[in-house]
């Protein structure tokens, strides 16, 4: 038997946070709070995005283990205290708790595991905080022990016994006897479960039963009275919450609705498939009544975009430093030097017949931002072609592909650098040549789009997609891609489009099957005003995810345009994705579609996204 | 001669057994008669290779389960096995998508046979249960036949996806949500941190989206050898689809490497036990994704350390026109006390 432990030192390796030292964690993160300043505030909330996005790392950024390192502070003197909580598929997804569902005892013994489970990190955290246990005062900590812990569990036969002479007097020893505890009780309901595995009649459990209200609120309660801990909100941070099973996000948003949140808030990240906002009672919670809710796709796509760019700078460039590479993102992802001299010389020609008073735009600029590389790919494809030899290289290039996530990034600039290190036999790498950027973002490309959708394609089980509406959706991706790539070559004078908008009515079919599309990543969904503006509101606008630019060789970068398509258009490009292909004739004239685009100072910088403009006043009709 | 050894030499001995057959042989290695065979019809043709190698007057009764989210796919091949064995057996419907609904099936149906006929000598053909069922039937047929022994068979394919050149081979897609085995909830503690072993198959992307999806603090990837593979034609297969998942698997700073056996649970069962001794502090969850030899030797780790989690990942997607091709071999497992 073969065992190989190898360790790949690479500077875009992503560490799952948990994992991470605090002071690693520190030297990792890029605060990104400032535009994210619900987070931090008390008061409950929800942080939604992609996996990948970055959800956990600030999670575990706010833990009090980092911030007494980013304030400089000590334990007690934290403006909150952050317990970073990470929701696990193996603890909560356990098969034989099924057998609880439908009745009553399913709420309370799940709420059991789930308040185990939390006090148990709780505690976990601050034993493992070496500033939380020098601030603690360890008489105050044993007398919680003592006069609240131990009565809480009094009733549950756990073998405790109040007022008995301590046997324990430094915080770590008590901290480990509030874990033990806790464990043991959380052990007897774990057996419970075994217990269930293959029975119809549920067994007598006759272990303890603990709950927010009664257990955890007044145990956070007396903690908080301890010395030396922080008088701040306790902030706990559950971290992937949709692992939870409906039962358990029903209990969580119960507690959420309890409105503790001035001493106790629940910050909760989950993937876009969290299981819904009704409690055990029916009711429901609602933003913002009961919480925040942030969106960071939304952010990172639109009117924070400048932001994400900088964020994803700050990122690498942190990596680097770490890894003793001193060097700006921009040197360490170089441009095509040739492809992007050329697009210069054609950007050149624009400020020229800019300056003969032949410009479209307003600033010299203006066109030459515009167009240059869409001509560029146009002229690559034509006399050419020779499409495919477009390179996607070049730090922006790379930023504008990864869609505002950051793993989308990370992922291919490891795989970069391990090419590159390949390639170069040395560890000692100080740039990523265009080549392997280009090949790595290619197959990326083609991995999300052929490899995501093919698995859902073919048919599956009575709880998959229906294989019709992966079908239609694939067919609409294709088509779509097409269709801009479409737009990209004609003889239009505005050709950078990747995103579309119904103008009348979205039919069931065609709502359900874009909405597949967005769960699946390949669109990202913002409003627009609606093309009839003079009725007001607002109508859903879907933009292709930029990962998928170079299976098109679409220019990625500030995407100025969308099109206003008619529902039956979209329709029939689900059944029949050739015939999107026929709305665009070779001289541009669009069909059944209008184009839109942003006004140009705000499409030019490439750091804004065309939803945050009110586009009714850049409406350019398509003949 | 002390008492403790003279103690050791009478306990009962477990000899633990495996050997190969070529299928037109199996009838001549079964001695004796089959009290109860177990069986499961799926999609691919092995799952007639070995009933259909055993003499009908050998088994005295047979007991067929499948899955009813899958029938379309699978109907002609049960009723080629119902019409074999004839009223010798019941057909007992599963549920892929519910492993509650499908253990309660498979303990009722096999109470019932417990109740109408003394059962000693069980012959269960793995070849074709889903990895999940599998699982679960282990646990279930010790509930109900504490006593009889066990001969597990497998019949080996001649090829997965032979359609496909190696680089393109796949048996399925895509995962829905990931859940623990019924029966196989491991003891998992808060605290602790997670150990995640997949037993790595043909199917990588869903080992993929398993490891992506689990996020371990320590990911181990077992998988089988090229000189016990069970599938003579798929050594360079296998050996590709383990380079892809460490690939894939790429976010992880140390990926933990290691051999089982495809042809000997015993040994898988040793190996993993081996390695998991290494991270008791942890939260050990394995997902066992090659073939149901391999699954064997996973569950005997996890029967034999019940810390351990068994997890399963149903794929969304199988290749059910094209996944295997049958051999003409068999293998035949047992541990016998003696």
């Amino acid at each position: 038997m073969a065992t190989d432990n190898r360790t790949i030192k690479n500077p875009f390796q992503i560490t799952t946070p948990e994992d991470l030292t605090a002071q690693e964690t520190v030297d990792l993160f890029v605060d990104v709070f400032t535009d994210f300043p619900q987070i931090t505030d008390p008061g409950h909330g929800f942080l939604m995005g992609p996996r990948g996005i970055g959800k956990s790392m600030m999670f575990r950024y706010l833990q009090s283990d980092c911030q007494c390192i980013v304030e400089g502070c000590s334990f007690s003197e934290l403006s909150f205290l952050g317990i970073y909580i990470p929701i696990k598929n193996e603890s909560f997804v356990k098969t034989e708790l099924k057998r609880l569902d439908d009745r009553h005892a399913s709420e309370i013994f799940n709420e059991h595991l789930m308040i185990s489970h939390i006090t148990v990190k709780i505690f976990d955290s601050l034993i493992k905080n070496d500033c939380a246990l020098a601030a603690i005062a360890p008489d105050s900590l044993l007398d919680f022990y003592q006069d609240t812990f131990l009565p809480l569990l009094y009733p549950y036969h756990l073998g405790v016994i109040l007022r008995n002479e301590p046997k324990i007097y430094d915080s770590k020893g008590v901290l480990t006897g509030i874990i033990n505890l806790i464990n043991q009780a959380y052990r007897i309901a774990s057996q419970y479960v075994n217990h269930l595995s293959f029975t119809n009649t549920l067994p007598i459990y006759e272990g303890p039963l603990f709950d927010y209200q009664d257990f955890l609120v007044p145990l956070l309660s007396g903690l908080s009275q301890v010395d030396g801990f922080p008088k701040g909100t306790l902030y706990l941070l559950l971290d992937d919450a949709h692992f939870l099973s409906e039962v358990q996000t029903c209990i969580l948003n119960s507690w959420i609705a309890t409105r503790t949140s001035r001493k106790i808030s629940f910050k909760v990240s989950s993937q876009y498939n969290y299981k819904g906002y009704y409690t055990v009672t029916g009711a429901t919670i609602d933003s913002p009544h009961d919480y925040s809710e942030v969106d960071m796709t939304t952010v990172y796509t639109s009117a924070l975009k400048k932001t994400y760019k900088e964020r994803i700078r700050r990122i690498v460039e942190r990596r680097l430093d770490l890894a003793g590479v001193i060097v700006p993102a921009e040197d360490f992802f170089p441009d095509d030097v040739e492809q992007e001299e050329q697009i210069r010389l054609i950007a050149e020609e624009y400020r020229l017949k800019h300056d003969l008073g032949e410009g479209r735009g307003f600033n010299r600029s203006d066109d030459a931002v515009r167009y240059a590389r869409p001509d560029f790919i146009r002229n690559l494809a034509g006399k050419r072609k020779a499409s495919s030899t477009y390179s996607y290289s070049g730090f922006d290039q790379l930023v504008h592909l990864s869609s505002g996530i950051v793993r989308h990034f990370l992922e291919p600039a490891h795989v970069m650098y391990s090419k590159e290190v390949a390639e170069k036999g040395s560890q000692n790498i100080l740039s990523i040549s265009p080549s392997i950027q280009n090949e790595v973002s290619r197959k990326e490309a083609e991995k999300f789009l052929f490899n995501e959708l093919d698995k859902y394609k073919k048919g599956g089980h009575e709880d998959a997609i229906p294989k019709e509406d992966i079908e239609y959706l694939s067919n609409l991706v294709q088509g779509l891609g097409g269709l801009f790539r479409q737009v990209l070559l004609s003889e239009r004078s505005e050709r950078k489009v990747f995103s579309i908008a119904i103008s009348d009515r979205m039919s069931d079919i065609v709502e359900r099957v874009v909405n597949i599309g967005v769960n699946l990543g390949f669109f990202h969904y913002s409003t627009i005003g609606r093309k009839d503006s003079k009725s007001g509101g607002r109508t859903q606008l879907y933009v292709m995810n930029r990962r998928l630019a170079p299976i098109w060789n679409l220019d990625p970068t500030g995407f100025a345009g969308y099109l206003f398509l008619q529902n039956i258009v979209v329709e029939d490009g689900m059944k029949n994705p050739q015939s999107m292909l026929r709305r665009v004739d070779k001289d541009g004239t669009l069909h059944e579609m209008e184009y839109h685009q942003l006004n140009l100072f705000e499409a030019y910088d490439g750091t804004t996204d065309l939803f945050e403009v009110n586009t009714e006043e850049g409406n350019i009709n398509g003949q | 001669m002390g008492l403790l050894t003279f103690l050791k030499l009478i306990q009962k001995r477990e000899i633990l057994m495996v050997n190969k057959y070529k299928l037109m042989d199996l009838n001549d290695s079964i001695d004796g008669k089959i009290d109860l065979f177990i069986c499961s019809a799926s999609f691919e043709s092995r799952c007639l290779s070995i009933s259909r190698s055993i003499e009908l007057s050998k088994i005295r009764k047979a007991v067929i389960f499948y899955m009813k989210d899958s029938i379309k796919y699978i109907n002609e091949n049960k009723e080629t096995l119902q019409n074999h064995f004839k009223d010798n057996a019941i057909c007992v419907e599963l549920k892929h998508a519910d492993p509650l609904y499908t253990a309660d099936r498979m303990r009722k149906a096999l109470f019932d046979i417990s109740k109408d006929c003394p059962v000693s000598s069980i012959v269960l053909d793995i070849t074709t249960f889903t990895h999940e069922s599998l699982l679960i039937i282990l646990r279930i047929i010790p509930m109900v036949f504490p006593l009889a022994t066990i001969k597990y068979a497998y019949t080996n394919a001649r090829e997965y996806d032979s359609k496909n050149k190696k680089n393109d081979k796949w048996l399925s897609k895509g995962i829905g949500d990931i859940r623990s085995v019924l029966g196989f909830p491991g003891e998992i503690l808060p605290a602790r941190k997670t150990h995640l072993i997949v037993v790595v198959g043909y199917e990588f992307e869903r080992a993929v989206s398993i490891i992506n999806a689990l996020e371990p603090s320590v990911l181990a990837l077992a998988f089988g050898h090229s000189d016990n593979a069970t599938t003579e034609k798929d050594k360079d297969a296998n050996e590709h689809y383990l380079h892809l998942v460490e690939q894939m698997a790429s976010s992880y700073q140390n990926v933990i490497r290691f051999e089982v056996k495809c042809d000997d649970p015993f040994e898988t069962r040793r190996i993993i036990e081996k390695h998991i001794s290494k991270y008791s502090d942890m939260n050990t969850v394995i997902i066992p994704l090659n073939n149901k030899i391999s699954t064997l030797g996973v569950a005997f780790a996890a029967l034999e350390n019940p810390s351990i989690q068994l997890s399963y990942a149903p794929a969304l997607v199988y290749n059910y026109s094209n996944y295997s091709t049958a051999g003409d071999s068999c293998y035949i497992i047992s541990s016998d006390m003696v």
